[in-house]
Formats: C-alpha cells, sequence, structure tokens
C-alpha cells in the first residue's frame, strides 16, 4: 500500500513537474515576445502560447536534430538520406528532374530520343569542325551515379538503364568522339577523396579537376604526356567542414549534418587575370608567356559553381577562356572569340533538355 | 484548444486543477462548472460566434424537457429530441458546403447526444435531477465533450454528486496515466500513422500498386484507432483528475477481431447512445425486439454519420453488415480465450482491410473517387513506388512508434497482466517505477518531439472526421 501511494505521488508530482516546466519555460517566452509585440496574434493569450510552442527555434531544432540523428529520418520524402551523412534529392528541387526515378532506369530514354539526342551533339560537333574548332560536350554526372556506394542498401544498385548510361552507350556504338561521361574515372577516382559535397549535388574542386582532366585529355590526346596542361600530381587537396549546404538546408538541417568539402590548397598558383566581359561572359587571360601555345577555350556551362570550380584549371592551361552561362545551341556565338576548343558543360540532369534543342 | 494543445496542456490542465484544489473543497460541481466554461470559451476563441451555440441548446434542452413532461405525448418527445440532432445535421452540412464566413463549432456532436439524453431521461422516468446549472455542466463537461465517452445524464448526476467527487492522489494519479498515454497515443502514434498515410497517398494517387494499397489500409486502420483511442484515453484521464469517475475505455487493436468488437471498442459510446434512445423507444412502441440485423444496421448507420454526415457513406454499411453477419454466425465474437485463436487471427487481418478502406473512404471525402482509387491498382511502377515507401519509412521512427503504441497497450493485455499477477512483491515494485519512468519519458518526449510537427492538432481533433 506504502509502494503504491509512493508510485502515484511521484507520478503526480513528476508528471506536473514536467507540465508546469513547459509552463514556465512557454509562457516566459510568450511573455518576452508579447511585449515586444512579436506574436502575431490579436492579443489572444491562448493563441499565443500556442504559436510560442509551435515556433519555439530550440524545439524547432531538437525536432529536426532526433528526427535525424535518432531516427535516421527527414521529414520529407524528396530527401535520401545516404550512408555517412551523404544527403540525396529524389526529385531536383530547381528542375524537377526524377532523379531517383531515372537511378532506377524508370525513366529511360527512348530509342527515337536517343537518336534525337546523338543528332544535335553531332550536328554541333560537325559546325564546330567546319570551323576548325574542337567540341566536347562534357556530363557532371549525378552525385548518386558517383556516389552511388553512399545511396541507402534499400534502393539497390543503379540501373544500367538510365538516362546517362544509355546515351553514353548509344553515342559509343554511334562513333560521336564530341560526348565525354567522366563518371566512370569519377567513380574510380572517388575512392581517394570524395568528389561531390556530401549535402549538395555539386562538385567539389576535386570533382572539378576530374572534369578538367576529362575534357584536356581529349584535347590534348594526340600530345599525350608532353601537353602543357595540369597534372593531378601538380595540385594539392584539402579537405574542410562546413556548415551543411542546400539539400541540408532545405530539410532544415545545416546545423547538424556538417559538409564535407575538398578545395585547392592555397598552393595553386593563380597565372591568369579575371575580367568581365559582355553580356555576362566571363574572360581569363593567362599571364605567363610559357604557356601561350594551348589557345583561346570557350567553356560554357549553366552552373555557376562549376565555372568557379573549373576555372583555375582552364585558366591556367589556356592563354584566354571565356566562361559563358548557359549552352548555346548556335556555333556562331562561341567563333566570334576564335576558340581552338569549345568545351559545353552539362549535368546528368539536363540531358532531357538536349531534346529541345 | 483541444486536448493536445500546448495551451491545454501546460497551462489550462494544470491552472484548472490548482484552482479547483483551491475553490473547489466545498463546492466542487460550481467549481466544475466555472473551468467548463472557462474551456469552452478558450476552444471558441478564434471564432466567437461560437459561443453562443452551447448555452443555446442547453436553453433549448431544459424547455424542451419542461414541455415533454407537460404536454406528456411520446410523439412529442420523438420530435423535440430530434431537434438537436437536426442542428447538428444542419451545421455539418453547412460545413461540407462550404459556407462563407461558417466555421464548424468544434466538440459540438456530444453535446447535441447528450441533450437527447437529458430530454428523454428527465422526461421518461424522472429518475434524473432537472436541474439547469447541472444540464450545463453535462453539456459543457469539456472532458468527454470532444468524442465522448458518451455519459448518459443519470450516470452523470451519480457522478457529479458531490459526495461521488473524490480527488484523491490515487484518482488523479489514474488520471494522469490515462491523460499521458492518451496523449502519446494520439500524437506520438495516431497522428505519425495517419502523417504517413498521407505521404503515400500523395505519391501513390495514380496507379497505386497492391503493397501500397495494403500498406495504406493498415496504416489508416491503426492510425484512426489510436487517435480516437488517445482521445478517450484523455477524456477518462482528465475527468479522473477531477475527480469524476467516467468509465474507462479499453481500446487495444490487437485484440479486435470482429465489426462488433471494433464498434464495441472505439464507438461504444455512440452504440449506447443507439440503443437508449433509439432501439429501446422503438423496441417500446413496436413491443417486440428488434433482429440482429437491424440492430447492427443501426449502429453502422449511427457511427457512419457521427464520423462523416454524408449519405454516401451509407453505401458501406452493406459489406460492413455482411462483415459483422459472418463473424456473427461463426460466434467469433464469443471464442475470446478459446482454442480457434487462427480463425479470429484471419478475421482480425479481414477486419483491418474492411475497415481500412472505410476510413479510407471517409477521408476521401465519401465520394466515388475510392472507386477510381482502386480500379488504378497496377503493378507497374511497382519499383519506384516501393522505393518512395521505402525513403519515407526509411530510419527507426516508425520502428519507436510501433513499439511506442505496443507500450501503450501493453498494460491492458491478459497475458501481461497475468504475468504480473504472479510477480513477486519486489518485482511488482520495480515493474510499477519502470511503468512510471517510461510512460513519463515517452510523454515528454512526445510533446517535445512528435507535438511540435502536428500544430493542427490544436484546434482539429482528426483530421478527417468532424465531431
Amino acid at each position: 500500500m506504502k509502494r503504491k501511494k509512493a508510485i502515484d505521488f511521484l507520478t503526480v508530482t513528476l508528471f506536473f513537474g514536467i507540465l508546469l516546466s513547459f509552463t514556465i519555460y512557454l509562457g516566459l517566452g510568450a511573455m518576452i515576445n508579447a511585449d515586444g509585440g512579436v506574436v502575431s496574434g490579436n492579443g489572444d493569450r491562448n493563441i499565443s502560447f500556442n504559436a510560442e510552442f509551435f515556433e519555439d527555434g530550440i524545439l524547432g531544432d531538437f525536432v529536426k536534430f532526433c528526427d535525424y540523428r535518432i531516427f535516421k529520418h527527414i521529414d520529407d520524402s524528396d530527401m535520401i538520406i545516404g550512408k555517412d551523412d551523404w544527403l540525396f534529392e529524389a526529385v531536383d528541387s530547381e528542375s524537377g528532374y526524377e532523379r531517383l526515378l531515372d537511378y532506377i532506369g524508370g525513366c529511360p530514354f527512348s530509342d527515337e530520343e536517343l537518336a534525337r539526342i546523338g543528332g544535335v551533339i553531332s550536328e554541333r560537333r560537325m559546325s564546330y569542325e567546319e570551323a576548325g574548332v574542337e567540341y566536347i560536350m562534357i556530363v557532371i554526372p549525378d552525385s548518386m551515379t558517383v556516389c552511388s556506394d553512399k545511396v541507402p542498401r534499400y534502393l539497390g544498385g543503379q540501373s544500367e538503364n538510365t538516362r546517362l548510361s544509355a546515351l553514353t552507350a548509344y553515342l559509343a556504338g554511334e562513333g560521336e568522339p564530341a560526348f565525354v561521361n567522366p563518371a566512370g574515372e569519377m567513380i574510380a577516382g572517388s575512392e581517394d577523396m570524395p568528389m561531390y559535397n556530401n549535402t549538395e549535388n555539386s562538385i567539389n574542386a576535386y570533382g572539378a579537376y576530374c572534369i578538367y582532366d576529362a575534357a584536356v585529355s581529349r584535347f590534348f590526346a594526340d600530345k599525350g604526356e608532353e601537353a602543357d596542361r595540369i597534372y593531378f600530381e601538380d595540385v594539392e587537396f584539402y579537405t574542410r567542414v562546413t556548415d551543411g549546404r542546400s539539400v541540408a538546408v532545405k530539410a532544415g538541417l545545416e546545423k547538424t549534418i556538417r559538409n564535407r568539402t575538398v578545395s585547392l590548397s592555397d598552393n595553386m598558383p593563380q597565372n591568369y587575370s579575371v575580367m568581365s566581359g559582355e553580356k555576362g561572359i566571363m574572360l581569363t587571360e593567362h599571364g605567363d608567356a610559357l604557356s601561350a601555345g594551348n589557345g583561346k577555350v570557350v567553356v560554357e556551362c549553366s552552373d555557376e559553381w562549376v565555372r568557379t570550380q573549373l576555372m583555375p584549371y582552364f585558366s591556367n592551361t589556356f592563354d584566354k577562356v571565356y566562361y559563358r552561362a548557359g549552352i548555346s545551341a548556335e556555333h556562331t556565338d562561341n567563333l566570334q572569340y576564335e576558340p581552338t576548343l569549345v568545351v559545353q558543360i552539362i549535368h546528368e540532369s539536363e540531358l532531357a533538355g538536349l531534346l529541345e534543342k | 484548444m483541444l486536448f493536445t494543445a500546448p495551451a491545454f496542456a501546460f497551462l489550462f490542465l494544470p491552472l484548472g486543477l490548482i484552482f479547483y484544489m483551491l475553490f473547489g473543497k466545498n463546492n466542487k460541481r460550481r467549481c466544475l462548472l466555472i473551468i467548463c466554461c472557462v474551456y469552452h470559451v478558450l476552444l471558441n476563441m478564434s471564432h466567437p460566434l461560437n459561443f453562443i451555440w452551447l448555452p443555446l441548446i442547453a436553453v433549448y434542452t431544459f424547455f424542451a424537457r419542461k414541455t415533454a413532461v407537460i404536454c406528456a405525448k411520446r410523439v412529442l418527445t420523438v420530435i423535440l429530441c430530434a431537434v438537436p440532432l437536426i442542428w447538428l445535421i444542419m451545421m455539418r452540412g453547412m460545413h461540407y458546403f462550404g459556407m462563407d464566413g461558417f466555421v464548424y463549432p468544434v466538440g459540438m456532436t456530444v453535446p447535441a447526444l447528450s441533450a437527447v439524453s437529458y430530454i428523454r431521461d428527465c422526461s421518461e422516468d424522472g429518475e434524473a435531477p432537472a436541474d439547469f446549472f447541472r444540464l450545463l455542466l453535462y453539456l459543457a463537461f469539456f472532458p468527454v465533450m470532444i468524442l465522448g465517452p458518451f455519459v448518459r445524464y443519470r450516470d452523470f448526476c451519480r457522478l457529479t454528486e458531490e459526495e461521488n467527487i473524490t480527488v484523491s492522489l490515487s484518482g488523479v494519479c489514474e488520471g494522469v496515466k490515462l491523460y499521458a498515454i492518451g496523449f502519446i497515443k494520439r500524437i506520438a502514434v495516431g497522428a505519425v500513422l495517419i502523417e504517413g498515410y498521407q505521404w503515400i497517398f500523395a505519391y501513390s494517387w495514380e496507379a497505386p500498386t497492391f503493397g501500397i494499397v495494403l500498406l495504406l489500409l493498415i496504416l489508416v486502420y491503426f492510425g484512426v484507432f489510436f487517435s480516437v483511442a488517445g482521445y478517450y484515453d484523455m477524456g477518462v484521464g482528465i475527468s479522473r483528475i477531477f475527480g469524476i469517475d467516467v468509465p474507462r475505455v479499453d481500446a487495444n487493436p490487437f485484440t479486435v477481431a470482429t465489426f462488433n468488437e471494433y464498434s464495441k471498442t472505439l464507438f461504444g459510446s455512440v452504440r449506447i447512445w443507439a440503443e437508449n434512445y433509439i432501439l429501446v423507444p422503438v423496441r417500446d412502441i413496436r413491443g417486440k425486439k428488434e433482429t440482429g440485423f437491424v440492430r447492427v444496421a443501426v449502429y453502422c448507420m449511427c457511427i457512419f454519420l457521427l464520423v462523416r454526415s454524408q449519405f454516401t457513406m451509407l453505401i458501406l454499411i452493406i459489406p460492413l453488415i455482411a462483415f459483422s453477419i459472418a463473424s456473427a454466425s461463426l460466434r467469433l465474437d464469443k471464442m475470446r480465450g478459446k482454442s480457434n485463436a487462427g480463425l479470429r487471427g484471419v478475421f482480425g487481418m479481414l477486419n483491418i482491410l474492411v475497415l481500412g478502406v472505410f476510413w479510407v473512404f471517409v477521408t476521401m471525402g465519401g465520394d466515388n473517387s475510392v472507386l477510381q482509387y482502386i480500379s488504378e491498382v497496377t503493378v507497374n511502377n511497382a519499383e519506384y513506388q516501393a522505393d518512395m515507401v521505402l525513403i519515407s519509412f526509411s530510419g527507426s521512427k516508425y520502428l519507436f512508434v510501433s513499439l511506442t503504441a505496443f507500450c501503450t497497450v501493453m498494460p491492458q493485455m491478459s497475458s501481461v497482466k497475468a504475468v504480473y499477477s504472479r510477480m513477486s512483491p519486489r518485482m511488482r515494485a520495480v515493474a510499477d517505477y519502470g511503468a512510471m519512468f517510461v510512460m513519463l519519458a515517452l510523454f515528454v518526449f512526445t510533446a517535445m518531439f512528435f507535438l511540435p510537427q502536428f500544430p493542427e492538432y490544436n484546434t482539429t481533433p482528426f483530421n478527417y472526421l468532424i465531431i
């Protein structure tokens, strides 16, 4: 009997202690906010008390922290939690591209679409060839493609029928030399260091090097190792940790999940000057006379982040590099710069856009 | 300000109890009436026009009873009893048709049903006292006002006699436990499962697969079960905190195998009301007992109209009655504890599916879109849908929710009770302390982690039901 009373007493005391702790915590907040005129309620103490609870930043952070750290769950079905704090988006929040559907091979290109895209690329290549310009279209694979080892096991491996792999196979079969898919090299290279930010579908400095390497290897194929370009041994990278990036921000987890990125060391020389040109074109001019001879390059990419990451490599290699935002369909747009090479860089998520060209 | 609103749990409940303890020593009923009126004001604060409904019902009910007694005509009593119900149907109709500026007054269903109870109980047998303030307390008694459990007026009068209102440590503790468990059931289990159901529904609207449909039915079945059971527990718990011994509703979804058991467990209040105020009067007039088929049909109709007053809902009565008759003919309701657990298990699974379809029908507004949805079930694109489900249900959140659900119903399980009774006193003490700490820890976690994710339940008791 005594034991039951003790338990009853303890239960009631602790329960009301818990309730009153909340009362004091939220009540004080509600009073402070009401005095400061922060609460949008119409003077209704009841509403402002509830608002104080649901808008409480500490509680909100606690919810997100517990959801992610304890339950490995995010309150957004478009977010995929990968291994080692990797985050992926099932659907691209900017373009609407259904990344997961493509990952499992659920939205492949039809034969007719493959032929159309192949036709677009061949047409561009031939237009540039007529003007004596080399043309390369390089695809930056999605982080889910390259870092598929970080994708949760329950989603299974990547399908062999993704748009990118199907297009690569089709163009290889057609003998199209302009199309470069560096996914294989990137997967092999990412065993040493990650090539993508773990909280954003974007490449880091090391990933950018791989893109550069894929492009210039094709361009300097006939020169072999004598080419005056940047080799992996010339570059130093270091890993740094920052707040979570766009996908983590979207999930409200930028403080909980840290972004691990690979950056270029400060030892990397910057032998070029940057100038802003017309129509948002950025021009870099090499300052080292020794490098003269690699010619002029036009680098087209719709992603400003990628352009920034690629600049130290391309600009340190070529005499003049014109960085254009977006992909131009007409080759005459670029010929005015008298380039020796035109590099168009597109994301895996933008492949379907080639059908509209 | 419903029972899961922070303003209720962390402000109204503790302050209300302090007020009750301080001033209600010699006049608990009056004190309780003041608290109920304050609750009513706070509940309708954002829509002040809705203040008037409860006093209007009280005044009408009081004079309707007087009229019924004076005229002493059975037909008139029936008409007077029908008025609150017609009023309720009108209010719901205005809500369904989205009348401009009209906001449905939450928690008006039980007072409307209670008004019928008052008119009949006071006019027919005269056993219950016809006191206006007692009536007002009966209609405005907030712990059972939202969903129930429904208490007949004569029973309410007995429970609220000054000498029967006992605020004891064990009573308050019992109330606290029920409130905490109900809170956990409603928010940490019911709300999370219904949210999962909504997510899956959102991205499988076109061409759902069989697996998805099965998962939907299970989620909606358990989601609704725990939501409703949680409300009952909270209502009974709050009543007991204030010293009123409202009978407890033991709702365990894992022991329900037939529609009869389901409706008794979750909608026992409606069944009691239908029995006392529809079947018994009709029985008296006809002079003979109705058939089981009619009884089930009346129960079904009352439950359907309670959860969604739309006549398309009545279509579902036919399969449910058929299911109910099948389980009755196999005498499944009486098989509890006997060896035929296998058949009960099979019917339990069927029960989940049949009632799951019913709840999907309710959530879709009771129209034909559910038939369209089912007709589009396919096996195409199954991998993508399965992946989306896996993304939503990845991690251990739903595992935790399942464990929490199990913890909340565990004390009601007969096997657990049997094990407890065989324990030594020391082990029982350990079990009691353990259970207390687990319950309080779950309550705190629910309040801090789950509650902030569901602000809609401040003002809406259920997402799809109009109560």
